[in-house]
C-alpha cells in the first residue's frame, strides 16, 4: 500500500496506538482543528483496547508471545466438548481486551454525551454485583450485593441486628441520608476489613466480602486501605440509579472499550482533520538524541518545532507533537518512562457454553447484559493450594454481541501471586459453571463447559502516574484495561491536550459553525 | 393518548475506493430532494438523514459516509454495525478503482451483518471519453459477489443518481426479516440512555 502524501503536511500531532486515551485525544484534537496523523502498528483498531474474532485473537496471542510488551505468558486454549456445544465460526465472536465497565458517573460518559458521540454507541446494563460462595454450597451460591436499605432489609439471610449495622456501615461510608463519614486521623492505616470488623460494626466476613466486591480491587479486604475502599464504594453508590433503577454501571456493546475507541476514531476522521493508517508505526524519531538526553528538537531547526519521524513503511513525516505509550514509541523516546509501581494481574477470557442467565436477571428493566461476580480469597481449591487473592468474573451475555446466543464470555482476573494462577482461574470458572444454572430458572441444571480460554499476565500501573513530557514527545503511562475503565484516563488525556492546544476549554466539543480548513481565501 | 409513531430506521453505508464520488452521490440524493436539517453542517457530519414516507409509513434513512477512512482502508468495523444496506461505489473512468472492488466486497462480508443488502454502483458516467470499465464488467462483478443490483450513475448530471438509493430502500422493505430489530440493531429497550435526558426510571411510575 502506498502512503501517498503523508509527507506533504507538517502534522500538529502524530499519535501512535489507538487505545482509549490516544483515540480520545485524536477526536478532541481533530475537533479543535488540529491536523492529526493517527497510527496503529496492528492491522486493527484498539491496541490494548481491541476486540477480536477467534482467528484474530489466536493471531494476537501468537504475536504477543514474541513481541516484548506488558502482556506476558499468553496461552490460547480450546477445550474439547461434547458435539454441538462447541465454538461457532470465528466471526461470531468479538472478544475484548478491554471489557471494563463504565460507572454512570464516569467523566468518559459525560464527555461522550457532551461531544454528541453517545448515540453511536450502545450501552448495556451491568445488572449487579454478586459474591460467589463456593465453599458452603447452598441452593443459590450467588449472593447479590445489596444496593439499598430496602435490599438489606429484604435480605432473609440476615438477622435484624446485622441489618441495622450494615445500614449504619453503609451510611458512614457513603453518607447515605446525611450520615457523615468518620473523619481522617483515626482511620489512617486502617484496612477495609479492620474498619468493618472492629466495633461498632463487627460485621461477618460475608458482609465484608460484599463491600469489598464494590471496590473492584484485586487485593484482599485486609490489604485495601480504608480511604481507598471508601472512595470506590462511594463511587458505586454515586452512580447507582443515574441511568435507571438498581444499577450503577454500563458496558458498551461489542467489546465495550473497543467500540468506544472506534467511535472516537471515526469522530476524528469525520472532521476531515485526522488521517488513519493501520499496520504502521514510528520506528525512529530522528531529532532524538539519546546520548545527550536533553532535547529532541534543535533550536536551529528552520521548521519551527517540527520533529522528523520515520515510519515502518519508510515514510518520513514531520510533526509538532508525538503521543503514544512507551510500547508504541521507539526506545530512545520511551526509555524515560518510569517503571515503578507495577503489579501483575492475570487475566483470562473464557467462552463458555452457558448463557449464565441467572447472573443477568434483574428486578427492573432493561435486561442486564453483564454482571460482576466476586470470588473471595481462599475459596477456590486445587490440589493443595487455593486462591490467595480474590477473583473477579465479569460476565458478558450474548446480548453484548460478543458471542452467539446460548453462550457467554467471562473476563476473569486475579492478582499475580507467583504460581498456579491459570489453574485457579480455570477452577473458578468450572466451579461457576457447575453451580450456576444456564437459565433464569435455577432448577434447570445442565452445566456449561469451557469452550475457549485465553489467559495472560499483564503489568498494570497501580497508581495513576502523570505522563512524562520530554519536549513535544508525550509518553502515556502504561495502562492495562481491566474490569473498570478508570477516570484518570481522561485526566491523562486532557493534560496532553492542554500542552498541545493551550487550554482544556471545549475538549471534544464539536465546532458547531466552524468550517475546518477552508482552502485559503486570501485576497491580494 | 396516542404517541406519535416512531419512524423505522434504515441504516445504509457507502463504501469503495477514494475519489469514486461517494460523497457527491450522497449529496445529490439527499440535498436534491430533502432540505437538510439546519443544525447539521455539511462538514463534520457523521451521517446524513432522509425522511421517507412509503405506504403511509415513516422511515428515517441514515446514510453514513466513509469520512476519508477508506483512503488507507482503515474503516472501523463499528462503521458496519447494524447496516441494512451498503452501496459499493467505484469510478467507471478509473480501472484501478474497479479492480479494488473485490476487496471492498470482502470487507463488507467480514464486518457487516449477515444478509446485508449490497448494491454495486459505477459512478461518473458523465466521463464518457475516459470510461475504463464496461458496464457488463460491473454487472458481472455484482453477480459474483451477490450484489442484488448494479447501476451506473453520474452524481454530476443526475444520471440514475437516485436509483441505487431507492433500490436499496425498496429491497430492504420488501425483504422479509431485513428490518427485524433482532437481526442487527439493538433491541432499543435494552439500551441504556446515558445522556441523562431520558427520565430516570424509578421503581414506581408516576402516571
Amino acid at each position: 500500500m502506498s502512503i501517498e502524501a503523508l509527507d506533504q503536511t507538517v502534522w500538529d500531532t502524530v499519535i501512535t496506538g489507538t487505545g482509549l486515551r490516544e483515540s480520545l485525544l485524536a477526536a478532541a484534537l481533530a475537533r479543535a482543528g488540529k491536523k492529526v496523523l493517527h497510527l496503529d502498528r496492528n492491522p486493527f483498531y484498539g491496541d490494548e483496547y481491541a476486540a477480536l474474532s477467534l482467528d484474530e485473537l489466536e493471531a494476537w496471542a501468537q504475536d504477543a508471545k514474541i513481541r516484548p510488551s506488558h502482556i506476558e505468558s499468553v496461552q490460547y486454549r480450546t477445550h474439547p466438548v461434547p458435539e454441538n456445544l462447541g465454538l461457532k465460526k470465528s466471526r461470531s465472536y468479538t472478544l475484548s481486551l478491554s471489557p471494563g465497565i463504565l460507572y454512570a458517573a464516569s467523566p468518559i460518559l459525560s464527555l461522550l454525551v457532551k461531544g454528541n458521540l453517545h448515540e453511536s454507541l450502545e450501552f448495556l446494563k451491568v445488572g449487579g454485583w454478586f459474591v460467589y460462595d463456593a465453599v458452603t454450597v447452598s441452593s443459590d451460591p450467588l449472593k447479590r450485593v445489596p444496593n439499598s436499605r430496602e435490599d438489606i432489609f429484604n435480605d432473609k439471610t440476615l438477622d435484624p441486628r446485622t441489618k441495622r449495622v450494615v445500614v449504619r456501615a453503609l451510611k458512614s461510608m457513603v453518607g447515605l441520608e446525611g450520615g457523615g463519614s468518620e473523619t481522617g486521623s483515626t482511620l489512617d492505616n486502617v484496612s477495609l476489613q479492620q474498619y468493618l470488623e472492629r466495633p461498632p460494626f463487627r460485621l461477618p466476613s460475608s458482609i465484608i466480602a460484599a463491600f469489598t466486591s464494590l471496590t473492584l480491587s484485586h487485593n484482599r479486604p485486609n490489604e485495601i486501605p480504608f480511604d481507598e475502599a471508601e472512595r470506590k464504594i462511594k463511587r458505586h453508590f454515586d452512580s447507582l440509579g443515574r441511568f435507571g433503577a438498581g444499577f450503577s454501571a454500563v458496558i458498551g456493546r461489542y467489546g465495550s472499550g473497543s467500540e468506544l475507541v472506534q467511535v472516537l476514531c471515526r469522530a476524528a476522521a469525520v472532521t476531515g482533520n485526522a488521517v488513519y493508517v493501520l499496520a504502521n508505526g514510528i520506528v525512529e524519531i530522528q531529532e532524538a538524541d539519546p546520548a545527550s538526553g536533553s532535547t529532541l528538537t534543535t533550536p536551529t531547526q528552520p521548521t519551527e518545532q517540527a520533529i522528523r519521524l520515520c515510519l515502518n513503511s519508510g515514510d518520513l513525516i514531520q510533526t509538532r507533537h508525538i503521543v503514544g505509550t512507551s510500547s508504541n514509541l521507539p526506545t530512545e523516546a520511551s526509555s524515560i518512562q518510569s517503571s515503578s509501581g507495577n503489579t501483575g494481574v492475570w487475566m483470562s477470557i473464557y467462552v463458555v457454553s452457558s448463557s449464565l442467565k441467572q447472573t443477568l436477571r434483574t428486578d427492573d428493566p432493561p435486561t442486564a447484559a453483564g454482571a460482576i461476580i466476586y470470588i473471595p480469597a481462599e475459596s477456590i481449591q486445587i490440589d493443595n493450594c487455593s486462591n490467595i487473592n480474590p477473583i473477579y468474573v465479569a460476565v458478558h451475555g450474548s446480548d453484548t454481541g460478543e458471542c452467539p446466543e446460548g453462550q457467554s464470555v467471562l473476563y476473569v482476573s486475579m492478582k499475580d501471586t507467583g504460581s498456579n494462577e491459570v489453574e485457579l482461574l480455570d477452577a473458578a470458572v468450572k466451579s461457576l459453571l457447575q453451580n450456576l444454572s444456564p437459565e433464569e430458572d435455577i432448577t434447570n441444571s445442565t452445566p456449561g463447559h469451557i469452550l475457549l480460554s485465553v489467559s495472560f499476565r499483564t503489568l498494570v500501573d497501580l497508581a495513576p502516574s502523570t505522563p512524562k513530557f520530554r519536549d513535544n514527545v508525550h509518553v502515556l503511562p502504561r495502562h492495562a484495561p481491566m474490569i473498570e475503565t478508570p477516570d484518570f484516563l481522561v485526566e491523562q488525556t486532557m493534560e496532553i491536550y492542554e500542552k498541545i492546544v493551550g487550554s482544556r476549554v471545549g475538549f471534544l466539543e464539536k465546532a458547531s459553525s466552524q468550517e475546518p480548513e477552508t482552502p485559503e481565501e486570501m485576497s491580494g | 393518548m396516542s404517541t406519535p409513531e416512531r419512524p423505522t430506521v434504515i441504516k445504509a453505508l457507502l463504501i469503495g475506493p477514494s475519489s469514486s464520488g461517494k460523497t457527491s452521490l450522497l449529496k445529490r440524493y439527499v440535498d436534491d430532494v430533502f432540505e437538510p436539517d439546519d443544525t447539521t453542517t455539511t462538514i463534520g457530519v457523521d451521517f446524513r438523514e432522509k425522511k421517507l414516507t412509503i405506504n403511509k409509513k415513516l422511515y428515517r434513512l441514515l446514510l453514513h459516509d466513509t469520512a476519508g477512512q477508506e483512503r488507507f482502508r482503515t474503516l472501523t468495523s463499528s462503521y458496519y454495525r447494524g447496516a441494512h444496506g451498503i452501496l459499493l461505489v467505484y469510478d467507471i473512468s478509473n480501472r484501478d478503482s474497479f479492480l479494488s472492488m473485490p476487496r471492498w466486497f470482502e470487507e463488507a462480508e467480514r464486518f457487516a451483518p449477515e444478509g446485508v443488502i449490497k448494491i454495486l454502483v459505477g459512478n461518473k458516467t458523465d466521463r464518457t471519453a475516459q470510461r475504463a470499465v464496461k458496464a457488463s464488467e460491473g454487472e458481472e462483478l455484482a453477480k459474483k459477489y451477490g450484489a442484488i443490483h448494479f447501476t451506473e450513475t453520474s452524481a454530476k448530471t443526475r444520471d440514475h443518481a437516485k436509483e441505487p438509493f431507492q433500490k436499496l430502500v425498496d429491497t430492504v422493505l420488501s425483504t422479509p426479516g431485513a428490518l427485524d430489530p433482532n437481526r442487527v440493531v439493538a433491541r432499543r429497550a435494552d439500551v441504556v440512555d446515558v445522556s441523562g435526558q431520558g427520565q430516570v426510571q424509578g421503581g414506581g411510575c408516576a402516571c
